[in-house]
């Protein structure tokens, strides 16, 4: 009876924190929601404390979208280097994950310890740059994906998935005359679809969120991610800021809620895609980190 | 037995006829190594051995020996970095390590599985969002104009602005990366608790074992190898581990000191300055540190506990 007593305290306790914590996590992003949706006079009306706005607006979003061509530029160069970054991302580290997975391969020794060392001894900021700036990638939209069309880590998950593909598969159709290169498409990538899904949906996100080599190799503003947008606009010493004088005082915004609006915006893809994330991740981290 | 014997030069080219195709594909990803990998880790020890100036070119720079490194380690700005990027690493592991063990503890304890699939989908988002997001959030509530100030004003108390006050900052940075991580790091240990054999807790149970006891004698017991690993792990990357994104979002002048860490401070002095040899010695000595670390801490992880990284 006892016993019983402590077990149910038990569960009320995870219970209750548990609930609690995903308030916490849930939470700020409800708050900046608010924020993208309050009025100027709404915040200054209520000294900064608007827990849900009376008088919603869908101005920071009209504004951003269409008084600012710098964001829709944005949003395209996001949505460009995601599809065309983790294309190309994952199909060189796929490739070389497979070759370094063939079996009696000579040189896939080698080919292995040189993934290896890029892990474990990693170039460095200013070297990159000026190998970078001598390849004439500065400036260039292809410098988004280019320089990390090889993932090491990658290579060595999709290397440890093919080699447990049954031996007799692949011997049953050498046998039958088929190629390498028709084995990889017909036989390996549909028995992986999984990995290689989960692999280019971690590979879009990172590409989305990504800003800092932007930061570092982008100087024309119409190249610009998302991102490095609302990096920028946090940045107010740049004194980047959206034109709004064209709107009437009543429904102004405030800079707050354009930076937040802009923000939402930046996370709207995630969520987006999240549900797939999330029937993949599991399984993807645990084979990533535990064999790894 | 016959032993035949096979020229060199036969064998290549049967290992051609067979594998030419493998070699093709992956040519393409070997030429990228070389490139943007190998090239840019020779050229970083090259320079951090020259003064770099970019008129003479890095052949035509001065070697200099040790003298970049020398620098760093009497030099009282780049001594200041370094320390703080021990710091700040070590500060992370300690306050980023525990929580998510005890939110996947008390997850994996849980009994209704409907709340428990519905906190496990919100608690891993934040991880999916990028840094700026982030520094988006706690602007939102820590700023000079945020909620926590304006709370305060309310309540006749006066506000700071913590994004810029030393002795706030570093809880901020620390907070809210463990806002953004914790969820997602229960993955591994959950990973690891379900693989933990469920009579244990029955028999544990028939002996009279309360909540706590189990904890202690059959889920943390369970997964003290993964615990182990992975701090091992973190221990290796200590400095790697500051958080460069972050921190570039995060700091501003006011809290230098206290913030500047060597991947921020190599961004700023190498690309802003053109403090090329310099950056190179800072970025040459944390790879050949860290190399060295996790060497040692992979050995004393497969010493320990028998997982390795490879």
């Amino acid at each position: 009876m006892k016993a019983n007593v402590a077990e149910l305290l038990y569960q009320r306790i995870i219970k209750l924190s548990i609930i609690l914590f995903s308030g916490m996590c849930l939470y700020p992003l409800f708050y900046i929601l608010v924020l993208s949706f309050t009025k100027e006079r709404e915040w200054v009306e209520k000294n900064g404390i608007v827990l849900l706005p009376a008088d919603p607006t869908f101005n920071a979003y009209i504004t951003i979208i269409t008084k600012s061509p710098l964001f829709f530029n944005a949003f395209f160069i996001s949505v460009l280097r995601v599809v065309i970054g983790s294309t190309l991302i994952v199909a060189f580290t796929l490739v070389m994950g497979y070759v370094t997975s063939r079996k009696g391969l000579p040189g896939k020794k080698i080919m292995l310890i040189m993934v290896l060392v890029t892990i474990l001894f990693p170039g460095g900021l200013i070297p990159t740059y000026l190998v970078i700036k001598e390849l004439g990638l500065m400036n260039k939209f292809p410098v988004y994906f280019i320089p990390s069309l090889v993932d090491g880590f990658g290579v060595l998950v999709f290397k440890q998935f093919f080699s447990n593909i049954p031996a007799e598969i692949e011997e049953s159709a050498q046998m039958d005359g088929v190629s390498e290169f028709s084995m990889l498409i017909k036989i390996i990538i549909p028995m992986s679809t999984a990995v290689i899904a989960t692999w280019v949906l971690f590979t879009a996100v990172g590409q989305w969120n990504s800003w800092f080599d932007a930061l570092v190799y982008i100087r024309n503003s119409k190249l610009m991610p998302l991102q490095l947008i609302i990096y920028n606009l946090f940045q107010e010493s740049l004194g980047f800021s959206f034109n709004q004088s064209i709107l009437n005082p009543v429904s102004r915004v405030s800079s707050l809620t354009l930076k937040m609006a802009t923000t939402v915006l930046g996370i709207i893809p995630i969520l987006c895609i999240y549900p797939f994330l999330q029937k993949y991740f599991v399984t993807g981290v645990y084979t990533g980190s535990v064999k790894g | 037995m016959n032993h035949y014997v096979i020229s060199p030069r036969k064998r290549f080219k049967d290992i051609m006829r067979r594998y030419w195709v493998l070699y093709a594909l992956v040519f393409p990803c070997i030429v990228f190594l070389i490139v943007f990998r190998y090239i840019p880790l020779i050229l970083q020890v090259i320079l951090a051995f020259k003064d770099y100036k970019l008129a003479e070119g890095i052949w035509g720079s001065r070697w200099v020996g040790f003298d970049n490194f020398v620098q760093i380690l009497t030099a009282p700005e780049i001594s200041q970095v370094v320390y703080n990027t021990f710091y700040l690493s070590l500060l992370r592991l300690i306050t980023g390590f525990l929580p998510p063990i005890i939110l996947a503890i008390l997850l994996f304890d849980l009994l209704g599985h409907r709340l428990k699939r519905i906190c496990q989908t919100i608690i891993y988002i934040p991880h999916f969002f990028s840094w700026t997001v982030v520094y988006a959030v706690t602007y939102a509530f820590f700023s000079n104009g945020g909620l926590v100030n304006s709370l305060l004003s309310k309540l006749g108390l006066s506000g700071r602005n913590y994004l810029v006050e030393e002795n706030w900052f570093l809880p901020l940075l620390l907070g809210s990366a463990i806002w953004k991580e914790i969820g997602w790091n229960t993955i591994i240990y959950l990973a690891a608790l379900t693989s933990i054999n469920t009579e244990l807790y029955e028999v544990a149970k028939i002996d009279g074992a309360g909540p706590l006891k189990r904890i202690q004698y059959v889920t943390l017991p369970g997964i003290r190898n993964v615990v182990i690993f992975l701090l091992v792990l973190s221990l290796g990357n200590i400095l790697r581990g500051a958080g460069m994104e972050q921190i570039l979002l995060f700091y501003s002048p006011p809290v230098f000191a206290i913030s500047d860490v060597i991947d921020t401070w190599v961004y700023r002095m190498g690309l802003s300055n053109l403090e090329y040899s310099l950056g190179c010695a800072v970025s040459f000595f944390q790879s050949a540190f860290g190399l060295v670390t996790i060497l040692i801490c992979n050995k004393l992880s497969v010493k320990y506990t028998k997982v390795g990284l490879w």
